[in-house]
């Protein structure tokens, strides 16, 4: 039997490594990274000396400064980061073609049959975190096991380089810890009930799912899963981004506001750039969802779908569907819009709306002008106003 | 010729901006004789308009700016009638907002004089209102021409109006702030067009002309009309409850005959000076037309056991014969001037306390009784306060909540600055407050909405019972609670005539009823002699006052706050007269009374201040009570009966603060006239003004003090019981985990729930205190209720007896379990074994059957079993927090039991956070007293204006203390004089981090 390797790679605080990476100066120092210069910003990542000042991250700006007079505040460089998870991904792909990334910074590769290609996989996981290091200078650690499930608790877990879980440990490597490694845990019930049992490590719940009866009757529907994956089971794939079926698009606010006008032109800005991947890919998404993160740390979304492409339409449904979420007067920190069920986009003539045929041909015509001067080369006027603004 | 018709103030609920004052010196700098408020749906300001409108000279005309669902009219009131209508129209509008102006004008039109705008709205009321009290409105936005055009049309003279909301133009962002709160929206979400817009600010005439240069004659209209209303507003005559006795003479007869009943009861034997004292009494009260009045009062308490009557009427006898009071008048030397004097016009209250429990049966006999046309509550007017201010307006600036906490944590709840922006600049307390520009922006418009009337709740007392219709007096709605609430707060009602009636919910009567309920059940299984509230005789009782002397009176109605707790240590004089001077002279202002008065207390010479003041030999030369300010202006200045009562009116009222300077000047002119030196002049002022705001007279003190004493004495001979009891009311000054410990300290055990045993509230029996299911949160009533009436049917055996007896839901189960219930009944297992024997027996969804654990048997840890009580109880019983410290602390930290030890030197402490309060120093910084208790004791610290600038901040989130502090005595009571103070947590994160255990030091 071929073993299922599955990688799974972290780099800790990507964000605070690469700016140590552009300054190296900063590498013994208290850094924090920032949403904007604003007091109103916050936190968005900080180094462990940064931490140990008694920084978090979604502390406030003006507080950090108060407080920590020696951190150096850095603005979120969104670009930069994007760039460095791309070049990481395009580094590991040279290991196996199927890599799946799960955040800046977290990838899955699925490494099976690759042991009779570049030998032990423990000396591999260690070139690949050496590669990274050579390349781009970051460290990593990496998880080795045979699913997604267990390499991605050994990497929360295991402060080692790099650690292995040989096939048919799962269940004895997870059996110490707590059950708050295990997704399934996140949901309230679960946690709940394990709680209340005093449940604290998953020995105990590898123990009694063996009851399977009782098991089911304490944890109903989620008895399933919390057992497989106490036991350590998993079986989802890894899955290359071009199959994970998925668009996200986040715009964090530089400056935390509860003003609408500037809120919906950024929901106009990221309603553009998601037509515009739309229209590249010529696909149509049956679910959409737009949460709001508030400052205060409350989310809300609201979910709908795209039938058409042009820019007009998709601004119409992201608008609505901000309205709809938009139920609190407390300051938003970000937006973000997350489209799956990606569906190929399939041309109808619409003899009643021949508007939509207008609008596709303006979002066409604005494309093209993008494509040569950049996607933000052109903007509407209450975009560039509202961005402007913060 | 112009005069104003339509102006709101901030009595237009979240829309004007115009403070009364405000509003009428507008009015007089533009020399205005006449002004008429016209707030929306509501006279809600109208005695204070009146009386404000008065004092500057001004003839205040009443109206109201009637908005509803379809239409909007203004209605000005011409004669009485008028205002009856008004005061019913206004009413009929709160029963229903969605109504026609038309169809509730059809009926109560009389007296009135209408302006409206629109066509339709114009030409319907025109069908029964005569052109003469029919008129057009031109108001700012409108079109001259527009509606002279109207005018011609529908043959009505136009009125031209101001529809003042704000004083100037700047202000109208506070207008839409406003409208933003009201609407709960932000500000740019706000539909503006619904708005008012910059215009409607407050005018002179000149504004007005060149605002309508072609409506002169409209402009004129105003006076002409203006001259045609009423401002002749009288409210003296008092409207007494009307009974079903309409003759006075029986309801003379039958009082008369009821106090001699009484009397009987009370006295035993009815001697020459009871009865003198009850036939002058008895007098005044006919002779004034009183009688009925006092009837209502006494068939209301009758209605249940334990009441206290308070104010004035405790200088009764005839209450007291009535048992509306419980102190005698004649043994405690009570004046029955201070309640009726043959000079006083108007009635004064009867104030009864009841049971806090118990009250809203009483109110529902009321209503009952007297109807909803005749009776209504008191209201509650809640108006924008800085608090409430600054968190409005940051909602609509999107603050959360936390940044919102973080200002108005630091600020008192009754703090009432209006100067916001310098104070949080410049006040120590904001320190660490970050103040950006937003902050800035907010607490710019909380300045100038402070002080607007939000919406109105229902008096915590106050009854009105009317002879006939009560809307005709006054306008009146429902509460949201479904009470029937007239329009006016308690002060406006006084003013106004209505006699009221307090019935107030009083929780330390409940703890008596309480206390006296478990001590007889016990008494009843010994020896059948069972206490009885009326019969306690507390006083001279020799284990009572030793209690008070020890300053033990945690849970003791009204004197168990630190400071009073302090001041009966410090003075170590606790009779009845004492006590009742303690009542009195614990004022936020009188400070500096109290320790001249200890040191008279403890022998040091003294004497009057002048020899014509000898009532205040009572008081060691100190003004304590009311009557001593009337009593000192009356013979220093003067004054009449009459005056000294407004006076005193004038000091208990935040609204007539403005009034003192005036009185002032009376009382030093007067004394000045009479002889009296300015050094004595001043210093009885300087007495005087102790009493702004918050004041007491000797027959209200006397009267709490009894329950003081009953209170007491219950405590001294009856802790468990007591204690229970009182934590079982909850609402004392302290957590029930302050009491908690105050019964430890007593040598009282603590019991935790249990399922056979517990009742709903807390029970004690001599030396046990069994903790009550309503203390497990996440536990539901109806849950308790479910299990209490299983348990009537036999005690449940095991833990199967009970999953199988009682139907509950798993949330509650499990509170049952985290609370420890079931141990008892489930002697073998672990808690572990319990919990998953309840979880898996309540969520099977049918054929439950019992569920046994095969691999859990985990028994907690004492830090588990600690966490475990937080999260259940919210605080911890297994253990004293301090006490888990211990083993990590250096030898150097004290115990409170130690501190005398350390009279004058510094000490170490770790402590609990139990209550604090924040003062002022003469200079005005601010400065904190703090009480805190470790395993062995309560102590009390003091936190200067240096140190409370420096470590003050620390209060507002932290809980649990290390302090290092001076230790100081004040006659004989020790204090900790605090040098330095921090966060136990913090302070040993960073030993551990230092590892420097013992090492560390916290200088």
């Amino acid at each position: 039997m071929v073993n299922q390797d599955v990688f799974h790679i972290r780099l800790n605080n990507i964000a605070i490594q690469a700016e140590q990476i552009m300054d190296p100066s900063l590498k013994t120092c208290s850094v924090a990274i920032i949403s904007s210069e604003d007091s109103n910003g916050s936190i968005i990542a900080l180094s462990p000396e940064a931490a140990e000042e008694g920084l978090f991250c979604g502390m406030k700006v003006s507080l950090v400064r108060k407080i920590a007079h020696s951190t150096t505040l850095l603005p979120y460089n969104k670009t930069l980061y994007n760039r460095i998870d791309n070049h990481i991904y395009t580094t590991l792909c040279r290991y196996t073609p199927t890599v799946e990334p799960n955040g800046i910074g977290n990838y899955f590769l699925d490494m099976r049959g690759m042991s009779a290609l570049r030998g032990d996989m423990k000396n591999t996981g260690l070139s690949i975190l050496q590669h990274i290091q050579n390349e781009t200078n970051l460290l990593g650690i990496v998880g080795i096991s045979i699913n997604k499930l267990v390499s991605k608790v050994i990497t929360t877990v295991v402060p080692e380089m790099i650690h292995k879980v040989d096939n048919g440990d799962e269940k004895k490597f997870l059996s110490p810890l707590k059950p708050q490694v295990l997704p399934v845990v996140d949901n309230k019930i679960v946690k709940r009930i394990l709680k209340f049992l005093f449940i604290q490590h998953i020995k105990s719940i590898q123990d009694i799912s063996k009851q399977a009866e009782e098991f089911k009757i304490l944890f109903g529907s989620y008895a399933d899963s919390l057992a497989k994956q106490s036991n350590g089971f998993d079986q989802s794939p890894v899955m290359p981004p071009y199959h994970l079926d998925h668009i996200v698009e986040q715009t964090i606010l530089p400056k935390d506001t509860n003003n609408e006008t500037i809120l919906l032109a950024i929901v106009k800005d990221l309603a553009e750039q998601i037509a515009f991947r739309l229209r590249k890919r010529k696909q149509i998404s049956d679910r959409v969802q737009l949460e709001i993160h508030y400052s205060d740390g409350y989310k809300s979304c609201s979910l709908g779908k795209i039938d058409n492409i042009d820019d007009f339409s998709v601004k119409i449904i992201f608008k609505k569907l901000f309205l709809r979420a938009n139920k609190r007067r407390n300051r938003v920190r970000a937006i973000l819009v997350d489209l799956c069920r990606l569906l190929p986009y399939v041309e109808q003539i619409n003899i009643f709306d021949m508007n939509q045929y207008r609008s596709l041909d303006i979002s066409h015509s604005i494309e093209k002008i993008r494509l040569k001067y950049g996607v933000h080369s052109l903007q509407t006027a209450d975009i560039f106003h509202a961005l402007g603004r913060i | 010729m112009f005069v104003h018709l339509n102006t709101h103030s901030i009595y237009s609920p979240m829309r004007g901006l115009l403070s009364l004052p405000k509003l009428i010196d507008k009015a007089k700098s533009h020399s205005m004789d006449t002004l008429g408020l016209t707030d929306v749906n509501g006279l809600w300001g109208f005695i204070r308009f009146v009386q404000h409108a008065r004092e500057a000279d001004i003839k205040p005309i009443a109206g109201v700016n009637l908005i509803t669902a379809h239409d909007e009219v203004i209605l000005l009131v011409e004669n009485q009638n008028g205002y009856e209508n008004l005061c019913r129209i206004v009413s009929v509008i709160h029963d229903n907002p969605d109504q026609r102006v038309y169809d509730v004008l059809e009926g109560y039109s009389f007296g009135l004089f209408v302006i409206a705008f629109e066509k339709h709205t114009l030409q319907l009321l025109h069908r029964f209102i005569p052109d003469t009290h029919l008129f057009i409105e031109l108001r700012p936005g409108f079109s001259e021409l527009q509606i002279q055009q109207l005018s011609r049309e529908l043959k009505l003279e136009i009125i031209v109006t101001g529809d003042v909301y704000f004083a100037s133009e700047e202000d109208y962002t506070s207008h839409i702030v406003l409208r933003a709160i009201e609407k709960n929206v932000t500000l740019d979400q706000i539909d503006l067009s619904q708005q008012k817009t910059k215009k409607h600010w407050f005018r002179g005439e000149q504004d007005m002309v060149r605002l309508f240069p072609n409506s002169l004659g409209a402009i004129n209209n105003s006076r002409y009309l203006a001259d045609r209303c009423k401002t002749d507003w009288s409210f003296i005559n008092t409207i007494f409850p009307g009974l079903s006795l309409k003759d006075t003479y029986h309801a003379n007869r039958k009082l008369k005959d009821k106090v001699y009943i009484g009397a009987k009861k009370r006295y035993g034997h009815v001697n020459v000076n009871v009865q003198d004292r009850i036939d002058y009494e008895l007098g005044l009260i006919t002779q004034k037309g009183f009688a009925p009045y006092f009837l209502i009062v006494q068939d209301i308490v009758t209605k249940t056991q334990s009441t206290i009557g308070r104010g004035s009427a405790a200088a009764s006898i005839v209450s007291y014969c009535l048992f509306i009071t419980q102190v005698d008048p004649l043994r405690y030397d009570l004046q029955f001037e201070r309640f009726i004097h043959a000079e006083r016009e108007n009635m004064p209250d009867i104030d009864i306390d009841f049971p806090w429990d118990e009250r809203d049966n009483i109110l529902q006999y009321i209503f009952k009784k007297y109807g909803n046309k005749r009776t209504a509550m008191v209201s509650n007017q809640v108006l924008l306060k800085p608090r409430s201010a600054i968190r409005e307006v940051a909602k609509v600036y999107g603050l959360s909540n936390e940044e919102i906490n973080s200002i108005t944590n630091r600020i008192g709840w009754y703090h009432s600055s209006k100067d916001l922006q310098n104070w949080i600049r410049t006040d120590p307390r904001f320190a660490k407050l970050d103040v950006n520009d937003t902050i800035i922006r907010i607490l710019k418009e909380s300045e100038k909405i402070i002080g607007v009337f939000r919406y109105s709740s229902v008096h915590p007392g106050g009854v009105l019972i009317v002879p006939d219709e009560i809307r005709k007096y006054v306008p009146v709605l429902t509460a949201p609670k479904g009470v029937q609430i007239v329009e006016w707060e308690k002060d406006q009602v006084e003013d106004s005539g209505l006699l009221k009636i307090d019935l107030l919910g009083n929780r330390s009567l409940a703890v008596v009823r309480d206390t006296i309920r478990s001590i007889n059940i016990r008494k009843s299984e010994i020896n059948h002699k069972y206490l009885d509230y009326h019969k306690i005789q507390p006083i001279g009782d020799k284990k009572t006052e030793n209690l008070l002397k020890a300053g033990k009176t945690m849970g003791v109605f009204y004197i168990e706050s630190p400071a009073t707790r302090q001041l009966l240590a410090k003075s170590r004089v606790v009779d009845f007269e004492h006590v009742v001077i303690y009542s009195s002279i614990i004022r936020p202002a009188a400070n500096r009374y109290t320790n001249l008065m200890l040191s008279r207390i403890h022998g040091e010479k003294w004497d009057l201040i002048h020899p014509d003041l000898k009532f205040l030999n009572e008081s060691y030369g100190i003004m304590v009570y009311e009557e001593h300010v009337s009593m000192a202006v009356m013979i220093m200045a003067g004054l009449g009966y009459a005056e000294a009562e407004q006076l005193r009116k004038t000091m208990s009222r935040n609204s007539m603060e403005h009034l003192i300077v005036s009185w002032k000047k009376r009382f030093v002119q007067g004394a000045k006239q009479r002889g009296y030196p300015l050094r004595i002049i001043d210093e009885i002022w300087n007495m005087i003004e102790s009493f702004v705001g918050y004041s007491f007279c000797k027959p209200h003190s006397a009267s709490y003090a009894m329950l003081s004493f009953t209170c007491a004495y219950l405590k001294a001979h009856f802790p468990a019981e007591f204690l229970s009891s009182v934590i079982s009311n909850q609402g004392g000054f302290y957590s029930t985990y302050a009491y908690m410990n105050e019964a430890r300290r007593f040598k009282i055990k603590i019991l935790t729930p249990d399922i056979n045993e517990s009742n709903y509230q807390w029970h004690g029996q001599r030396d046990e205190i069994r903790m009550g299911f309503m203390s497990i949160r996440r536990l539901k009533e109806k849950s308790i209720r479910l299990i209490l009436s299983e348990r009537r049917g036999g005690k449940f055996d095991s833990l199967d007896d009970f999953l199988f007896r009682v139907d509950l839901d798993l949330s509650d189960a499990m509170a049952l379990t985290n609370a420890g219930c079931f141990k008892s009944i489930s002697i073998d297992d672990s808690h572990q074994e319990i919990a998953y024997k309840v979880a898996g027996f309540y969520l099977q969804d049918t054929s439950r059957k019992s569920f046994e654990p095969k691999l859990l048997k985990k028994y907690l840890t004492l830090d588990e079993k600690y966490q475990l009580e937080l999260d259940t109880f919210g605080f911890p019983i297994i253990v004293h927090p301090a006490a888990r410290y211990r083993s990590m602390l250096s030898d150097r930290i004290r115990y409170a039991k130690d501190i005398p030890e350390y009279f004058g030197r510094s000490i170490y402490l770790i402590g609990v956070y139990i209550t604090r309060k924040e003062s002022i120093t003469k200079t005005s910084d601010p400065m904190e007293f703090l009480t805190l208790e470790d395993e062995t004791d309560i102590y009390e610290c003091i936190l200067f204006p240096s140190v409370f600038k420096e470590f003050g901040d620390l209060l507002h989130w932290e809980k649990l203390f290390i302090v290092k502090g001076k230790v100081e005595v004040s006659f004989g009571v020790y204090n900790i004089n605090i040098e330095k103070i921090a966060s136990l947590q913090q302070w040993l994160n960073r030993i551990k981090k230092n590892k420097s255990l013992f090492k560390y030091n916290f200088d």
